[in-house]
């Protein structure tokens, strides 16, 4: 009994620890960015940021960032490639940010992304941007600084709060981009004066990137029309009298229901009945009649969510889910219909309701 | 019979619900979507009753031959000599179950925790630790699925924090039975795999004495939270996860957990996948049991069964494990295996207990 | 002791071949006291051990009387409790032993004795190894005789049996089997009873040599009966249906059958409100696990799965152990290892050069370690809690198995990460559930699951066996 304890414990002890890796010998990557490379259109330029710890003795340590890049034609390569420039392995399983340039978008994001579902080290909670112009340009701000990403990360993560754009991550993308019911809408960064900025949000038609965006203005009506609300949501109603001037309303709270009907001859129309009760924040004209003021609301929301409609459509990007609509509800229609071509005709109609329903601390 | 090995109704119903957890949930949901989409739930429904009317045949088994095991009650309806032959079809068909769970239960280690670990230390990990507690016999393994019944509670959070967690698309679910009657009952054939274990009930005899009526209610009672717990994880599933991408993914609830993040902890999928071996590894001593006690009953011979039966599927799972043709072959065989074992024979064996009125003699 | 012939021999009416007969069985060893005495006009002698006899009582109650009395029968003139006659050298060379004096007269074939032991009586104090907050304050002795004494004052049934036993060819130790016949399971006691009676023991010092010869499974690293030194604990198993074992010479009383959970319940949980007795109970099986598996826990996330760790966590681990040169096994392991040896040598030391080698040992040692990057200061966290954790358990049987289980662990962790901890855990679990205590299941209530006992395992319901006027 002790005997072959003892012979089991030295068969395990000496045929090694095959999976045991130092954490040390880690790379650990914080970002990574893809872009188009310039001299072959065939080529992805990868960079990543990776984390680069040195001692200043006495104990203290600093925590700074490395960037590398290489072109290769897949992202296994480049992977390969940066592998070859580095001590350690490199470890993925904490890249909290992949930035992705809109040229390469525009080529699809799927067999970019496709590597972190596969392995067993993608980081699925991580988030995805769309930069305009060259990926590369964001990853390498402030290159000798400390964790990069971070910053970034917490610049989407305020721009979800505050309904700038959806909460997304890898998972919830995937889950859009292979679904031909429903598309996705990254964000969309620029770089302003070496800093990061959200932009707005890149449209997508399935995992394409159709090169039309929304503003920031715009998304938050998009994401009040999908009822994808972040912490606050705030609209910008210019007064009536004085279009040049404009009050805030937050949103409350929100009812959205979408009704899609497929009529014999296969013409679709969709109504999204949106109920909306808001809170008045800022009235700089100090206007008091609440009621004129939530029909403009009205007026106004309705008026520019039409024109972010014909955006989507114009750009045949369904973030709002209506082919999901048509599909669970008439699906006989949906194996006939080719959705492609019938998007741009989808009649879609909008009926918006505005309560102010609280003014502050003043009336 | 030692009066304290004797089973209570509450282990009764923790050990079948044991039994029948395991591997099989966690690619559940791939399976089934990749036949009946959007009705995948339904068809474990379907299953369930399949199980539960088997249930009953056992049941109808152990009423008509109270204490007797099923290795005997073989012997005692066909006579000894095919009695004998049936033992050792079933010991067979058990050593494939058995094995084909080993090999699947190796290959989702080797997936998800220790990517370059081979296959015959994990097995022999596993396939050690298999023999050290059924060499103990059925009281003490009774003992153990109850207390692993603890492992339950993590999954029940995990549900929870994933319905609130993970954006669900509940129009995912429609339309309701849109794929047929017939598609989903053929579907559920898969869905057997994951619920099988409760073979173990054939050999309950022994350790049983109560009303016949209480050992039906809980046996239903056991089958129906297992039967609600997979419906509530397929259903989560296919809320979760778009059609096309749940069919490519081998084990969805993993994956759906991976999404997860916390402030705390990231990537819970290993950590479930590591709380999730524990019932995992219960199915393959499930079967190590059942198979060496359809050849022996109890005592010496019975321990020298279950360690040779341990090496078979030990060096079984190893050969296996390296060829594709061999993994193939066993999943083939796998589903007669599973006809003939657990559904033909038993109710076989009660046809013919009523036509000959074979019945226990004197207890 | 002297066997062979003097087993068979008797005593002979002639008195000087008596007296040198038992000197010959004492080999004639020095303190063996033989004293004159006349008694009734007859010649005797009188024969004790001088260590083992109160030496005013054999003056006071023995020679004095012989001297004046009157009587004829030499027994009628002895003024003991306990006196008998023998005639064979065995029984009173080992009644000697045991602090007889004996008194031999010419002319007679046999000897009396008398009882008459020196008492050396320690006071009743609390025991070191298990203080408790609130409660009694009384704890077990050395001498079997006022063990015995401390469980009798506490339950007064009548059905409060005890059985004697003798064990050990050389140190003849009496030992004491007590249980309330009306309580205890007939089967466990048969099995206890049949368990000791097959007892054949060279020498018996300590109550874990004993419980090492009658447990059931001997390599089992969990102690299979609880051994405590006070006596309220034991009573209250007593009272619960369990058995004694009382060693004379030790403090250390066992408990039979007992169950893995009792190590984790202490007295006070019942002199306290339920649901603080409750809290610390859940604390302390915590605890346990945390001495199992916390060191483990780390080894396989740093070298295995670092993905599990947040962000924050993971880079300031990462940043911790840059220069450090071991793997994290090594690192825990020498940690461990010195944690070990400074307990070891703090509990041989007197008290204060026990807390100087603390305080030298745990805060000087443990910043240096660090600030030498021979150890990351994440490893010095773990191994820190990983100790105070295994030292929660009320026995120390149980604090020492948690830690050695630790190291088994740590060991499967370094070698195959989370699935070498899953592996473990439910080894141990199966070998829990396996094992037995005299006969009766180990992890009770949980494994043979009884819903009955539930009340007070991981909870303590408040008590419920009573009734007031109300």
């Amino acid at each position: 009994m002790i005997k072959s304890m003892f012979l089991f414990l030295s068969l395990m002890l000496l045929t090694g620890c095959w999976d045991q890796e130092n954490l040390s010998d880690r790379r650990l990557i914080n970002g990574i960015s893809f872009d188009l490379s310039d001299d072959d259109p065939n080529l992805i330029q990868g960079g990543v940021r990776a984390l680069n710890i040195k001692s200043q003795g006495g104990g203290s340590i600093e925590v700074k960032d490395e960037l590398l890049t290489s072109e290769e034609p897949t992202i296994g390569e480049i992977g390969h490639e940066i592998k070859k420039n580095l001590p350690g392995r490199l470890d993925v399983t904490k890249t909290f940010i992949i930035f992705i340039g809109d040229e390469l978008a525009k080529e699809g994001i799927d067999p970019l992304l496709e590597t972190f579902y596969r392995g067993n080290l993608g980081y699925m909670p991580s988030k995805a941007a769309i930069v305009k112009g060259k990926a590369i340009d964001i990853l390498s701000i402030n290159e000798e600084d400390s964790p990069i990403a971070f910053r970034v990360l917490n610049g989407i993560r305020a721009a979800e709060s505050n309904t700038l754009i959806p909460e997304l991550n890898l998972f919830t993308i995937w889950n859009k981009i292979g679904d031909e019911r429903i598309d996705t809408v990254l964000p969309l960064l620029e770089k302003t004066n070496d800093k990061p900025e959200v932009a707005g949000l890149a449209l997508f038609d399935q995992d394409k990137y159709t090169g039309k965006n929304l503003d920031t203005e715009q998304s938050t009506l998009l994401l009040i029309m999908r009822d994808d609300l972040g912490y606050i949501a705030d609209v910008f109603i210019p007064y009536e009298q004085n279009p040049e001037k404009k009050y805030r309303l937050s949103i409350m709270g929100l009812k959205r229901e979408l009704d899609t009907k497929v009529s014999k001859d296969d013409s679709i129309t969709s109504t999204l009945r949106l109920k909306v009760k808001t809170e008045l924040n800022a009235n700089p004209l100090g206007g008091s009649d609440l009621k004129s003021m939530a029909a403009q609301a009205e007026k106004v929301m309705t008026k520019r969510m039409e024109e972010v409609v014909a955006i989507l459509q114009e750009a045949h990007s369904d973030p709002l889910g209506i082919g999901m609509d048509v599909a669970t509800k008439y699906p006989e229609e949906w194996k006939r219909i080719n959705w492609e071509s019938e998007y741009k005709n989808v009649e879609i109609q909008l009926d918006v309701k505005v309560d102010i329903e609280k003014t502050g601390g003043l009336f | 019979m030692k009066n304290g090995r004797l089973l209570t109704k509450l282990q009764i119903y923790l050990m079948i619900i044991q039994a029948q957890l395991g591997l099989g949930m966690l690619s559940l949901p791939n399976i089934l979507e990749k036949q009946v989409n959007q009705d995948a739930w339904i068809s474990v429904l379907v299953a369930s009753v399949l199980v539960q009317m088997t249930l009953v045949i056992y049941w109808l088994l152990l009423k008509r031959f109270p204490g007797c095991s099923y290795h005997e009650l073989t012997q005692i309806i066909t006579g000894p000599f095919l009695g004998k032959t049936i033992n050792i079809v079933n010991y067979a068909g058990y050593m494939i179950i058995g094995t084909y769970t080993m090999i699947l239960l190796v290959q989702l280690v080797n997936d998800w925790l220790l990517p370059f670990t081979p296959v015959w230390a994990i097995a022999l990990l596993i396939i050690v630790l298999s023999m050290y507690l059924v060499v103990q016999d059925y009281a003490v393994f009774a003992r153990y699925l109850v207390v692993l019944s603890v492992v339950l509670i993590p999954v029940f959070l995990l549900i929870i924090i994933a319905l609130f967690q993970i954006p669900l698309e509940p129009r995912n679910l429609r339309p309701v039975g849109g794929e047929g009657v017939l598609s989903i009952i053929r579907a559920s054939e898969g869905a057997l795999f994951a619920v099988l274990g409760f073979e173990i009930l054939l050999f309950i005899g022994p350790y049983v004495h109560m009303k016949n009526s209480k050992l039906l209610r809980t046996f239903s009672l056991a089958n129906a939270t297992i039967a609600l717990l997979y419906i509530v994880v397929v259903v989560l599933c296919i809320m979760v996860f778009s059609p096309d991408v749940l069919k490519q993914v081998r084990e969805p609830v993993l994956y759906m957990i991976r999404s997860l993040s916390f402030k705390a902890v990231d990537r819970i999928d290993l950590l479930f996948v590591f709380i999730w071996l524990s019932p995992m590894t219960a199915s393959i001593m499930i079967y190590l049991l059942i198979a060496s006690k359809s050849l022996m009953g109890e005592g010496k011979s019975f321990q020298t069964t279950v360690l040779l039966s341990g090496v078979i599927i030990y060096i079984a799972t190893i050969f296996s494990s390296y060829s594709e043709e061999a993994l193939q072959l066993y999943g083939q065989i796998l589903k007669y295996v599973i006809y003939t074992v657990v559904f033909f024979f038993p109710t076989m064996l009660l046809l013919l207990s009523y036509l000959l009125k074979k019945k226990k003699v004197n207890t | 002791m002297s066997q062979g012939k003097s087993e068979e021999r008797t005593l002979t009416d002639n008195l000087n071949q008596n007296v040198q007969l038992i000197q010959q069985a004492f080999f004639h060893t020095e303190d063996l006291v033989v004293e004159s005495v006349t008694f009734g006009g007859e010649e005797g002698q009188i024969l004790y051990i001088d260590s083992l006899v109160d030496k005013d009582k054999v003056m006071e109650f023995i020679i004095r009387p012989l001297k004046s009395s009157k009587v004829k029968n030499a027994l009628e003139a002895l003024q003991v409790s306990e006196d008998k006659q023998t005639g064979t050298v065995h029984t009173l060379v080992s009644e000697l032993l045991s602090g007889s004096c004996a008194f031999l007269l010419e002319g007679q074939e046999t000897a009396i004795l008398a009882s008459v032991p020196v008492e050396e009586k320690r006071a009743i104090k609390e025991p070191d190894s298990e203080h408790i907050i609130s409660g009694p304050h009384d704890g077990f002795g050395e001498s079997m005789v006022t063990n015995m004494m401390l469980l009798r004052k506490r339950i007064k049934a009548p059905s409060f049996k005890m059985k004697k036993y003798v064990f050990g060819e050389l140190t003849d130790t009496n030992v004491a089997l007590m249980y309330i016949d009306e309580v205890i399971d007939q089967k466990v006691l048969h099995h206890i009873e049949e368990k000791l009676d097959g007892v054949h023991l060279q020498d018996l010092q300590t109550s874990t040599g004993l419980l090492e010869v009658i447990q059931d499974n001997t390599h089992s690293p969990f102690p299979q009966a609880l051994s405590t030194e006070r006596p309220d604990r034991a009573a209250s198993y007593l009272l619960e249906g369990k058995a004694v074992l009382i060693v004379d010479g030790t403090p250390e009383v066992l408990v039979l059958p007992t169950t893995f959970f009792a190590f984790y319940q202490s007295v006070d949980d019942y002199s306290m409100h339920w649901l603080v007795g409750s809290f610390f109970r859940i604390i302390r099986l915590i605890s346990f696990l945390i001495a199992v598996t916390l060191p483990a826990m780390y080894i396989a996330i740093v070298s295995f799965h670092p993905e599990i760790l947040p962000l924050g966590l993971l880079y300031s681990i990462r940043t911790s152990i840059e220069y450090v040169p071991f793997p994290p096994i090594l690192e825990a392991l020498l940690m461990q290892f010195i944690l070990e040896i400074l307990k070891e040598a703090a509990i041989r030391l007197p008290s204060p050069i026990a807390q100087t080698i603390g305080i030298v040992g745990g805060l000087v040692i443990g910043t240096a370690v660090v600030e030498a990057g021979l150890v990351s200061n994440t490893m010095i966290v773990i191994i820190g809690l990983t100790a105070i954790a295994s030292f929660a358990a009320p026995f120390n049987q149980m604090a020492v198995i948690s830690r050695l289980l630790g190291f088994v662990s740590m060991i499967a962790a370094f070698l195959f990460g989370l699935f070498g901890i899953a592996i473990i855990l439910m080894a141990i679990i199966i070998h829990l559930c396996k094992l037995e205590s005299f006969g009766e299941p180990y992890f009770a209530p949980l494994a043979p699951l009884r819903s009955n006992e539930m009340g007070d395992f991981i909870l303590r319901k408040p008590n419920k066996n009573g009734t007031s006027p109300n």
